[in-house]
């Protein structure tokens, strides 16, 4: 890659700098004074290739946004690259690269590929670099290693591939292990083991630990066992202490009460029982005696009470007649007022219906009349009369006069006899007969219309059959279907026909050469396979032919060379073996004279020893001399001869080398007549396969052309054969269509009488014209059908019309039986008869209504009657008992004995209600009268005998009392006497004293009792009492006191020794854990991995020792092109002061062997070698850089101020020669380089850059 | 009909070994499985209703000195006495070391045979007669089942016996005797202990190993579990083993000879996951994946292991209840494939091979790993740096170190430039190189 133009913009202090660097390959000069920008220039080369620095120092006085890198470059294949940089974090490149083959954009990436592995640092330590870094470099080198020096030029391509693999296993090696890290995993893994290890101790489990627990487990239970017995027996003593205390206070009052017992005063002869009976049977007697004279008072005055109030028992004992009369006056008085008013009205509405009857039917109304009036007359007497004599007649009587009256239907039997079923019959028979005269006229229209109906029908048959066509049409339909797939099949068939005509001609147009279209079938074509291996073989032929020639230029070409460089070796001067003879005569001849001096002890004469080169030394001459002199001489002689002898090898390799072309050119003489011999042979090869290929074809008839072309004619050739076949197969298949279509169409057409019409409309008129007759036969056999019908519902219709007269005259007669029976005129029409024969029914209805109601007065009027016959009876009776005397007051007579008699008394009453009806008077007012009588003699009467009953009680009670007060005062006279006292005061101070005692000893029982059962019986007990007759209640508390003490510190031993074994029972159940069996586990895992990765360390470790040294051990073994390289340009830069670089094993570095054959380190060196010796390492490297990857541009930055004037020009010639390579750029601000510069290098360009303010480029009248 | 239960090798709290961290796995069933399927071997003898459980020896582990491991055997072994399942056990190798063995009180029911001399514990109702002999050290020499009692008269005579019958490699040959001798003897069944594996090597009378009750380790692969004697009288009528692990271990070996790619390799190695699930019946299973063969993804995967064995991971994740133990590359590369470096890389075979013979060089190569041997022999039990695990890795070596040279991209080239003809272009190996610094 070599750069053509180079621009900066506003980068450091160039604000424009523009760069022509193309033209030939050479050398490159950029000078300009100190400042001119030369530094500037180099690392804008650097920015331009890798990227502005983020701090790039040089936006000075531009901004960063700015600054821009313009360059053209051109790499090894002839591609140009448009390149712009610009200092952005983003699209910083832009650019494209454009070849013949069109143009792409050029991205970062793409850039990045023409610098392979080289990393912008490593572009500034060997492409790029200043004379500071050459003075480092130079530095570096005296404590270099020699891999590093060398770079792997030993391993060629594949050093970098060793370094990355080195690089690589010590980066796995470094990132699995370090002795003093802490992260990488072998260290960690290491830690995690110890720590492990430690926790797995922990958790163990051992032997010693499980005898403590099993032992502390023993002493709990111990410690347990003890406890609680002891505990027990402390619990004992404090149950008796608290049986002591509770039972202290009732024993001793116990003692208290027992010695109170044994006092005498408290003796009597009384019972406690009779003690306790004495005050309360002395309250009671004198109770007894005040509530009997209570009683006798309150008897006195009930007595008299009673005495008052008098009761009237006749009028009681008839209370339920009077009560039945009472409710019986309101009905009697309406009925009284309203009766002969309705029957009145009764008898004027049946007169009014008997006159209707007799409208309707006179004759009955006639027999009924006589009768009608006489109840009429019956009923007209006033009621005043009449109850009169209701009630002063017997009840035979009134049962003759008020017979019921006769039943009124059975005054006029016709009307009765029309029953309803008869007239219902008479109503059906009716509606019969309308039904069948209905029927009979609807029938007689329906078969008028049918008539009609069928009359049309047969009209519109006879004209349908006369339209219908015959049968031809619809035979020819049916052959239709298939005569059209034949016509369709024939004209698509004479389309196909036409279309491959066509193909045929077009395609036989095409064929060239063209063979006769109707030859083509028969043709008689050759195989295709023949023709492609004829092909095949023109082609193997063509390619031979091709080989043939190529082979006779190349040894033409071989040829012309061998002898053109024979011709230049001979022409150059070849040795002489007569000079080499000579010189070495005389050296022989020194050696003699050397030999005898020595011998002979005489000298020889110097001057004549140190005559003129190639002059013959005479013996006779020499004469003694210096031995040094003679010497010297003979050195000189011999260093001829060498010399000679060395020129000679150099002219006998030019000899051999000549011998080797004189044979190189005999060989592709050689070579040459026999690619001749092949060349014609192929010839023959040629003839006889045009003959071939001629015969192959000359049966067609058509002349061949190349074979290419001629397959391609093949295969038309052919396809047009198969296509001509199809079509004669077509077209025979289409041969007899066409009759069967033609015969066809004929027939239609004369079906039709349609002579000119095409095929389509004909079948479309057969099709319309079969339709046609297909609906008229439809609508034919439709009217057919129809007519039939009709014809058989005609004949119905007649048959039901007779029997439908049959029924209505039946009905006829039917209904005038009915209604003469029913007393009708036998004339009357049928409905007018059902009519009357209504009106017959509802009158006889009404009738019976009315003789109903007029039966419902009579019952009315016997009732009143019977009223008055009772009110009469009653008054009868009341009157007969006022006269008798009565048994009032028999209830006042007391039921027990008494002091004075009862008292039995009769009254006769003035003040009762008369019992006698006034003869203007209404039985009703007097029963009212009476009702109020009553009422008044029930109170009195409830009265008295609410007083006699409580009198009775009374009386009962008294002697209830009178008993009870002997007996109170035989138990006290007893109790007296039993207490052998007189009276009650002493008996009631007796009965205090022995209630006292009793009281005493009840306490003392119940003492005794509380006793017993805190402290139990027998012997338990005596050993109580004896400690409660001896103990203080003091002295027991305290002891109480401290036995709670002891126990509740017994109390928390025992719950510590709980809780203990509790613990180790648990800790003993937790036993058989897994918790270090995880942690062995865990163990295991984490060596494992350790193991691995340990492993693997030494693994990759060796590995890049064993790589390291084998690497090294071979680059030193194999001198690397690289040190050859080193080596020339060191010589060539040193002219040869220094002529090799080696490689120096026990240091493992480079060392110079100089001209004199020494060996010298790098820090042996002058400065300036060593900048010598580091600069030709750089060159070397890029040389052999440049030999394996795409060359990149050098830029050297005033290397050369270290070397003097010789050095810097063969310097200058070395990096001339590099310049053929790839690009080289020397920047210097000393005005000799470029000068030295164009001694060495005629062609070099010398750029100049100018001064800082405003640089701009001149260039340079010799450029 | 009574049924025996047969069980050796409980080794009850010894972890698994080999096993790292394996994300999502059941974390209990990983560190107790040992205790897991002991409490399944209970529950087997209370399912069958088992007159008696023999347990041949090795109940602990020997170095383990956790009580709670022999308070949980206790407590366990408390839940057949409520049923009346008789117990007789012999120490093994390990019980005979173990500090469990001899101070746990063991419950009435179970039944130790004597370390002083073989003895006869007969139980009339049963019908049995069981003959037994304790270790009392670790390493036993003797014939122990020479002075086995004779046998007895109208019982079933049953011998449980510790022991290397087979000659094993992997296993101490402690008391040792052989099979013929124990035919001999004139037992009806021998109960064995001591070999992980179970065999039957002789039927009428039996001679049975019934294996470890959990495999432990990468190398105890396959169903273990106990023996299940039913007897008939005097007589055997059937011997059936049962499965009471809770864990299985399998050994996967992929050949990655015929793999195309890789998701072909991945597919081979997915199969064999599901084959050794499917042979798991249900339970989790640890499974060492070996890949092996010539193939050219020897590159790839010898460069790049991790990234490889964390896509069988996810494969094993996926299938669900299989966690990879170790997914290990034992591969080769075609012949051929060497690159430019071909020169170094025999350079590099010469100095390994060198190394190999000549421990003096080694040892210089190893003293660098002095800070990791410090740091990390006291908590492994052997040197890192050790010269014949070093030697032994050395092929490893070669392999890692051929794999990163060969599967390293190339330098740029001046062909790898971009071209204006191809708008795009994938990224280059080469834009990887590190640079060349002189």
């Amino acid at each position: 890659m070599r750069f053509e133009r180079l621009a900066l913009e506003r980068f450091g202090h160039f604000e424009s700098l523009d760069l022509d660097l193309g033209g030939r390959a050479g050398l490159i000069v950029i000078h300009g004074p100190n400042e001119a920008g030369k530094t500037t220039l180099l690392r804008a080369i650097h920015g331009l290739l890798f990227g502005i620095d983020e701090r790039s120092p040089y936006g000075f006085r531009f901004p960063y946004q700015a600054m821009a890198i313009h360059a053209t470059l051109v790499d090894s294949a002839g591609q140009r690259l448009e390149v712009v940089r610009r200092k952005r974090r983003k699209d910083a490149l832009l650019g494209h690269l454009r070849s013949e083959a069109g143009e792409v954009p050029l991205d970062e990436p793409r850039f990045g590929r023409y610098f392979g592995g080289v990393t912008p640092d490593l572009y500034r330590s060997v492409f790029g670099f200043t004379h500071t870094d050459l003075q480092q470099g130079a530095e570096v080198l005296q404590v270099a290693g020699l891999a590093e020096l060398l770079g792997g030029g030993a391993l060629g391509g594949g050093a970098e591939t060793v370094r990355r693999v080195l690089g690589s296993l010590r980066d796995e090696a470094d990132a699995l292990f370090k002795s003093r890290g802490k992260n990488p995993p072998i260290n960690r893994h290491l830690a995690q083991v110890r720590d492990t290890r430690a926790a797995l101790r922990d958790a163990t489990f051992q032997q010693p630990q499980y005898l403590a627990l099993t032992q502390a487990l023993r002493d709990a239970c111990h410690t347990l066992a003890t406890a609680d017995a002891e505990l027990a027996d402390l619990r004992l003593r404090s149950a008796r202490l608290h049986t002591l205390l509770a039972a202290f206070e009732d024993f001793h009052a116990h003692q208290r009460l027992v010695a109170r017992l044994a006092d005498p005063a408290l003796a009597t002869p009384l019972r406690p029982a009779d003690a306790e009976r004495a005050p309360p049977l002395i309250a009671e007697l004198r109770g007894l005696q005040q509530r009997h004279q209570a009683l006798e008072a309150e008897l006195q005055r009930l007595e008299q009470r009673a005495a008052q109030h008098p009761v009237d028992h006749a009028l009681l004992a008839e209370s339920a007649v009077i009560e039945r009369l009472v409710r019986r006056v309101e009905t009697v008085a309406r009925q009284r007022r309203e009766l002969p008013r309705e029957h009145a009205r009764l008898e004027r509405d049946h007169e009014a219906l008997l006159a209707e009857l007799t409208r309707l039917s006179p004759e009955t109304a006639r027999s009924n009349q006589p009768d009608r009036t006489a109840t009429a007359n019956n009923l007209s007497q006033t009621p005043a009369d009449r109850a009169h004599l209701n009630l002063s007649q017997e009840p035979a009587d009134r049962a003759q006069q008020d017979l019921p009256q006769e039943p009124s239907d059975r005054a006029h039997p016709s009307i009765a006899a029309i029953t309803p079923a008869e007239l219902e019959q008479v109503r059906l028979a009716l509606s019969r007969w309308q039904r069948a005269r209905q029927e009979l006229q609807v029938l007689a229209r329906g078969e008028a219309d049918d008539e009609s109906d069928l009359a049309a029908l047969s009209t519109e048959s006879a004209a349908l059959a006369a339209r219908i066509p015959d049968e031809r049409g619809a035979a020819l339909l049916a052959e239709l279907e298939q005569v059209q797939a034949a016509h369709n099949e024939l004209e698509r068939g004479e389309l196909e026909l036409v279309r491959q005509d066509a193909e045929l001609e077009l395609a036989l147009a095409r064929l060239h050469p063209r063979p006769a279209a109707e030859a083509l079938e028969r043709l008689p074509l050759p195989s295709f396979a023949a023709v492609q291996d004829m092909q095949s073989r023109r082609l193997e032929l063509d390619r031979e032919r091709r080989d043939a020639l190529d082979h006779l230029s190349q040894q033409t070409a071989e040829l012309a060379a061998a002898e053109a460089e024979l011709a230049q070796l001979a022409d150059e001067d070849l040795p002489d073996p007569a000079q080499l003879a000579q010189a070495r005569q005389r050296r022989d001849e020194t050696w003699t004279l050397v030999r005898q001096q020595l011998l002979s002890k005489t000298g020889t004469d110097q001057r004549e020893l140190f005559g003129a080169p190639g002059e013959a030394p005479s013996a006779a001459r020499v004469r003694v001399a210096d031995r040094r002199t003679l010497a010297r001489g003979f050195e000189r002689a011999l260093a001829d001869a060498d010399l000679l002898a060395d020129r000679l090898r150099a002219d006998a390799d030019r000899l051999a080398q000549r011998t080797a072309l004189t044979h190189t050119a005999e060989r592709a003489r050689l070579a040459l007549t026999r690619a001749r011999e092949r060349l014609a042979a192929l010839a023959a090869a040629e003839q006889d396969w045009s003959a071939a290929w001629t015969n192959l074809w000359r049966p067609t008839g058509v002349p061949p052309a190349a074979p290419g072309p001629m397959l391609a004619w093949l295969g038309d050739a052919i396809s047009l054969r198969d296509l001509a076949a199809n079509r004669m197969r077509r077209a025979r298949d289409l041969a007899p269509l066409r009759p069967l279509v033609v015969d066809f169409s004929a027939r239609l057409r004369a079906h039709l009488g349609d002579p000119g019409s095409a095929w389509t409309a004909l079948v479309g008129q057969l099709r319309a014209h079969e339709r046609s007759a297909q609906t008229l036969r439809g609508r034919l056999e439709a009217a057919q059908a129809r007519s039939a019908a009709l014809t058989a519902a005609l004949a119905r219709t007649r048959t039901a019309r007779g029997f439908l007269e049959r029924d209505l005259q039946a009905a006829v007669a039917d209904l005038q039986l009915r209604s003469t029976a029913l007393g009708l005129a036998a004339d009357l029409d049928p409905e007018s008869a059902v009519q009357r024969l209504e009106a017959l029914a509802d009158l006889g209805e009404r009738l019976a209504a009315s003789d109903l109601q007029r039966a419902a007065c009579e019952q009315a009027r016997a009732a009143l009657a019977d009223f008055d016959a009772e009110v009469a009876a009653l008054l009868a009776r009341l009157a007969a008992a006022r006269t008798t005397p009565g048994v009032h007051d028999l209830a006042l007579r007391p039921t027990t004995p008494r002091d004075h008699a009862p008292e039995i008394t009769t009254t006769h009453r003035d003040d009762l209600v008369p019992i006698t009806l006034a003869p203007d008077e209404c039985p009703e007012q007097r029963i009212e009268a009476l009702s109020r009588a009553l009422a008044e003699a029930r109170a009195a009467a409830s009265t008295h005998a609410l007083a006699s009953d409580e009198a009775a009680e009374r009386r009962r009670e008294q002697a209830r009392l009178a008993a009870a007060l002997s007996a109170a005062r035989g138990e006290y006279e007893a109790l007296l006497a039993r207490a052998g006292v007189a009276d009650e005061a002493a008996l009631l101070a007796m009965s205090e004293r022995t209630l006292l005692r009793a009281q005493l000893e009840r306490s003392c029982a119940d003492l005794d009792l509380r006793l017993a059962r805190s402290l139990g019986e027998g012997q338990g007990r005596g050993a109580y009492e004896t400690e409660l007759l001896a103990a203080r209640r003091e002295a027991l508390v305290s002891e109480q006191d401290a036995l709670a003490r002891a126990i509740s510190g017994l109390d928390q031993r025992r719950l510590a020794a709980v809780e203990q074994k509790g613990r180790r029972e648990h800790e003993a159940q937790q036993l058989g854990g897994d918790r270090a069996a995880r942690l062995g586990a865990e163990l295991e895992v984490i060596k494992t991995e350790l193991e691995e990765q340990i492993d693997r360390y030494v693994l990759v470790h060796l590995a890049e020792r064993v790589l390291d040294r084998v690497t090294d051990r071979y680059a030193r073994e194999n001198q690397p092109a690289l040190l050859q390289y080193t080596s020339e340009l060191l010589a060539r830069i040193t002219a040869g002061r220094h002529l090799r670089v080696v490689v120096q094993p026990e240091t493992r570095s480079l060392a110079v062997v100089d001209n004199s054959g020494q060996l010298r380190l790098p820090a042996d060196l002058s400065s300036g070698t060593r900048e010598q010796l580091f600069l030709a390492l750089r060159l070397a490297y890029i040389l052999d850089y440049c030999d394996r990857s795409e060359p990149l541009p050098i830029i050297l930055d005033d290397v050369l101020v270290n070397f003097d004037d010789t050095r810097a020009a063969a310097c200058l010639a070395a990096l001339r020669d590099a310049a053929r390579a790839t690009q080289v750029i020397l920047l210097t601000c000393h005005r000799r380089v470029p000068d030295l510069a164009l001694s060495v290098a005629p062609d070099t360009r010398i750029l100049e850059l100018h001064e800082a303010q405003h640089p701009r480029i001149q260039r340079p009248a010799d450029a | 009909m009574i049924t025996v239960v047969h069980a050796a090798d409980l080794h009850i709290d010894s972890p698994l070994r080999g096993l790292g961290r394996l994300e999502g796995a059941p974390v209990d069933d990983l560190r107790l499985a040992t205790r897991r399927a002991f409490v399944s071997l209970v529950d087997t003898c209370l399912e069958e209703q088992a007159a008696l459980l023999v347990l041949a020896g090795d109940v602990f582990d020997g170095e383990w000195r956790d009580f709670n491991t022999g308070l949980f055997f206790v407590r366990e072994l408390a839940r057949l006495r409520e049923v009346g399942t008789q117990v007789v056990m012999v120490r093994g190798n390990h019980d005979a070391e173990s500090v469990l063995a001899r101070h746990i009180p063991l419950p009435e029911h179970v039944f130790t045979f004597s370390v002083e001399a073989p003895e006869t514990r007969e139980y009339p109702r049963l019908g049995l007669a069981v003959h037994g002999q304790s270790y009392g050290a670790r390493s036993v020499e003797d014939n122990l089942a020479e002075a086995y009692p004779a046998r007895r008269r109208d019982l079933f005579n049953l011998g449980v016996l510790h022991t290397n019958a087979v000659a094993s490699a992997e296993h101490g040959n402690y008391a040792p005797c052989t099979v013929a001798q124990l035919v001999r003897h004139g037992y009806d069944y021998w109960a064995l202990g001591h070999v992980h594996r179970r065999m039957v090597l002789h039927r009428d009378p039996w001679v049975v190993y019934p294996g470890n009750l959990q495999g432990r380790h990468a190398h105890e692969t396959g169903a273990k579990g106990c023996t299940i004697l039913r007897l008939d009288g005097l007589r055997v009528d059937r011997v059936e083993e049962r499965e009471v692990d809770v864990l299985r271990w399998a050994e996967l070996v992929v050949s990655a000879d015929a793999a195309v790619d890789m998701d072909d390799l991945l597919g081979q190695v997915r199969l064999g996951m599901q084959r050794a699930l499917a042979e798991a019946g249900g339970r989790a299973v640890l499974a060492r994946i070996t890949i092996e063969g010539t193939t050219d993804l020897h590159a790839t995967l010898a460069a790049e292991p991790a990234a490889v064995q964390a896509q069988v991971r996810a494969l094993a994740a996926e299938l669900g209840e299989l966690w990879p133990e170790k997914i290990r590359f034992v591969t080769r590369p075609p012949l051929g494939e060497i690159g430019e470096l071909y020169d170094l890389y025999q350079a590099l075979r010469d100095e390994l091979r060198g190394l190999a013979e000549d421990p003096a060089a080694l040892a210089r190569y190893s003293e660098s790993l002095a800070p990791l041997v410090t740091a990390a022999a006291p908590f492994l039990g052997h040197r890192p740096d050790d010269p014949q695990r070093l030697i032994a890795r050395l092929g490893d070596l070669e392999s890692l170190l051929l794999a990163r040279l060969g599967a390293a991209p190339p330098v740029p080239r001046a062909s790898s430039i971009p071209h204006a003809a191809s708008s795009t272009w994938a990224p280059g190996k080469g834009e990887d190189a590190r640079p060349h610094e002189v």
